[in-house]
């Protein structure tokens, strides 16, 4: 009488049990390479080492710089950058526009390549707003005496230009008070008792660039108290 | 056993390898199921009106009249006060096999309907879900988006003129100037600005203090943006005057016709020449309810004069009561004194002001008070009609009453031992005089208050300012004193006249 061996019988199986597991594993993809290939890239301004990514605004008075980022990062010295504008302007990772910088010098598109001939591009549009700026011809002027009553009332005048806009918005502050006239540059107003009083006007263009007028000091002299 | 195993154990793992190698025959195949699909919508009414264009014309046949589908949408912006309609859909219908299905909104519950009505009141974004857990316990999910906007702000601080600006000119431009905004960013806001001359002010309650009551309506227009010039045009048919008082408001309105809560409401003055100005005074009375009383009659007519600082009379008018503010002008800079009386109204005293003006502007005086301070007076009317100041009557089935009041109106309370009379049933006719100074009351007693004690009749008479007459008339006995020996009719009678012994 024959009798097998428990653990024989068990070792025999094992060989043929591996080889089937062995062949159904070969078929495990090999482990992706690292990407090499930038998969965007975004432009933004600095000027006077402030960063600018949204709204690419930058002021003519100053020169800028344009930089790119790509994503993911770390790949830019494996790529070739070109700035645009109908025609190329400049390569490299950043770009630097002059001070009062013409239309044609300004880029408004960036095309990034790496070895292999891959690209991707962004296109943008670099906005060049000068902030408004007040005039010298404001009312009341600095260290006047006004005279009337609590109620009397007080005309308030300013001026601000700007390159750009047409219109320009202003808030008016009347000591502690603030007032948004809109785009009105003159104004009645009352309520002003005998004593030192502050008024200053912030004017904002349509790009958000603002600029203030300094805070003029001026004197209300109460003409019924002046009486008594 | 062992062999069996052994045998076995390799078409085992046969079966477990070639599950590994080959396991696409064991797939969910689609094609042997039904795929469920679930969809959500939403509207603001199910009327015609919601249709967006006509496009959306439901076929019509017949020449029959178009008819609009409603608008059905997965993003929409409404207000607070909108109802919406929610409507999910889960399709194949018949072959549906789902376990539940609800809404959220926000994450929250919001409704276990598949189709329902309901308001989204909290202002801001919102997302709503409809989920749909189908037989697999798989969940399904659909989301619409809402917009609910809030209404505009209108801040009531810091608004441009200040309250009674003087010397605003119309000829060289009266700007206004004020901040609104929608605090969703999501809306355009505009401006109703109205510009008025008022006659007078009611004051009505907290929310609305004052409520000017217009001579014209100098503006009332609706403008996009939170500041405005008046500039004076001779074309127009109502233009701002010089030395005069206007009102002005602005209420801010979004483009889905939400009001802001709050209103503005200022006033100014306009300018005048540097040797001219005016004055303006208010007058209040003890009795506000003059203007209700008499605003149509002579009586409500208020006598003012203005005296110089030489009592000279320089002006001398009257005016209506519905003219409680006013203002005089042009008048020479100086000192003045200004009376006010109510001629034909003689209860109430003339109370006076001083003033001064100064070059150019309108001086605000105090309020005149106009206090009346004499309660109405009560008369017994005989049949004959004599009026008697008397104390003690006969028992009549009519009595009649005079009362005169020389300050607005008069009311009365009548007390028969002690407990008020109402209802028609005992007060069959009230009388007023022609000028509305008097009242004549007749009480009709019935003969159940006939007595053979004596009776008291107290009568309260208030003026409409708050003056008090009372008076208390004792009433003879009008029945006999019944007999000792029957006293228990007497008993009855004393209690059918619902009165007291003495």
């Amino acid at each position: 009488m024959w009798h097998r061996h428990p653990v024989l019988a068990r070792v025999r199986f094992l060989p043929v049990a591996a080889a089937f597991l062995l062949a159904a594993c070969l078929d495990i993809p090999d482990t992706p390479e690292p990407q090499n290939t930038a998969s965007y890239v975004t432009v933004y301004a600095v000027q006077k080492g402030n960063a600018d990514s949204t709204s690419l605004k930058i002021h003519p008075e100053d020169p800028a710089t344009l930089k790119a980022e790509v994503h993911p990062k770390g790949l830019e010295s494996e790529l070739n950058f070109s700035w645009y504008r109908d025609s190329l302007l400049g390569s490299g990772s950043t770009f630097k526009i002059p001070a009062y910088p013409e239309e044609d010098e300004i880029p408004n598109r960036l095309v990034v390549k790496d070895g292999e001939g891959n690209s991707v591009s962004s296109d943008f549009e670099i906005t060049v707003n000068s902030p408004p700026t007040f005039t010298e011809d404001f009312f009341p002027a600095q260290g006047d005496t006004l005279y009337g009553t609590a109620r009397t009332s007080f005309t308030f005048s300013w001026k601000a230009y700007d390159n750009e806009d047409a219109s320009l918005d202003y808030i008016l502050e009347l000591d502690t008070t603030h007032y948004y006239v809109g785009t009105l540059e003159k104004i009645q107003q009352s309520g002003l008792l005998s004593g030192t009083h502050l008024f200053l006007v912030i004017v904002r263009d349509s790009e958000g660039d603002t600029d203030t007028l300094p805070p003029v000091k001026f004197y209300v002299v109460d003409t019924l108290e002046a009486k008594k | 056993m062992k062999f069996l195993a052994s045998i076995f154990a390799p078409f085992v793992a046969l079966v477990f390898l070639a599950a590994c190698s080959d396991s696409d025959q064991y797939l969910y195949n689609e094609e042997n199921s039904v795929a469920l699909q679930i969809h959500a919508e939403m509207t603001r009414t199910y009327e015609i009106e919601s249709a967006e264009s006509w496009d959306d014309q439901y076929p019509c046949i017949d020449n029959c009249t178009p008819q609009l589908k409603p608008s059905r949408v997965r993003a929409d912006t409404v207000t607070f006060k909108d109802t919406l309609i929610f409507i999910g859909e889960i399709t194949p219908n018949r072959q549906a096999h789902y376990r539940e299905y609800y809404w959220t909104l926000d994450g929250e519950d919001f409704s276990n309907d598949m189709n329902f009505r309901k308001p989204v009141t909290k202002p801001g974004y919102h997302e709503i879900c409809f989920v749909v857990t189908d037989h697999y316990s798989d969940t399904l999910r659909d989301t619409l988006r809402l917009w609910v906007s809030n209404p505009p702000v209108l801040e009531t601080q810091g608004f441009i003129p200040a309250i009674r600006s003087q010397g605003l000119s119309p000829e060289e431009g009266i700007t206004f100037a004020w901040h609104g905004y929608d605090p969703d960013s999501i809306s355009k806001v505009y401006y109703q600005l109205k510009i008025q001359e008022p006659r007078g002010i009611r004051y009505t309650d907290d929310r609305h203090p004052k409520l000017y009551t217009v001579a014209h309506s100098i503006l009332d227009t609706l403008i996009e943006t939170p500041h405005f010039t008046y500039w004076d045009n001779p074309n127009y048919y109502h233009r701002l005057k010089n030395l005069k008082f206007y009102t002005w408001s602005v209420r801010a309105v979004n483009e889905f016709g939400l009001e802001s809560d709050s209103l503005i409401q200022g006033d100014f003055f306009t300018k005048g020449n540097k040797n001219e100005g005016g004055i303006q005074t208010f007058i209040r009375f003890s009795n506000e309810s003059l203007y209700d009383r008499y605003y149509s009659s002579n009586h409500g007519k208020i006598h003012l004069d203005i005296l110089d600082s030489l009592s000279n009379p320089v002006v001398e008018h009257e005016i209506g009561l519905d003219t409680n503010q006013f203002v005089v002008s042009p008048l020479k800079p100086g000192k003045y004194r200004i009376i006010a009386s109510l001629s034909k109204l003689t209860d109430f005293n003339p109370d006076t002001a001083n003033v001064e003006i100064l070059p150019g502007e309108i001086a605000i005086a105090d309020t005149l008070r106009l206090l009346d301070t004499i309660p109405p007076s009560s008369k017994y009317l005989t049949p004959e009609g004599l009026l008697q100041d008397i104390d003690t009557l006969d028992f009549k089935d009519t009595l009649r009453f005079y009362f005169e009041e020389h300050g607005g109106g008069v009311y009365q309370n009548f007390f028969w031992n002690g407990q008020e009379l109402r209802g028609s049933s005992f007060f069959r006719e009230i009388s007023y005089n022609e000028d509305r100074t008097a009242d004549t009351v007749f009480l009709m007693l019935p003969k159940s208050y006939r007595s053979w004690t004596y009776q008291l009749l107290s009568i309260s008479a208030y003026d409409y300012s708050g003056n008090l007459n009372s008076k208390t008339y004792v009433i003879r006995p009008s029945l006999e004193r019944p007999e000792p020996e029957s006293s228990s009719s007497s008993a009855e009678n004393s209690s059918s006249a619902g009165g007291k012994d003495d």
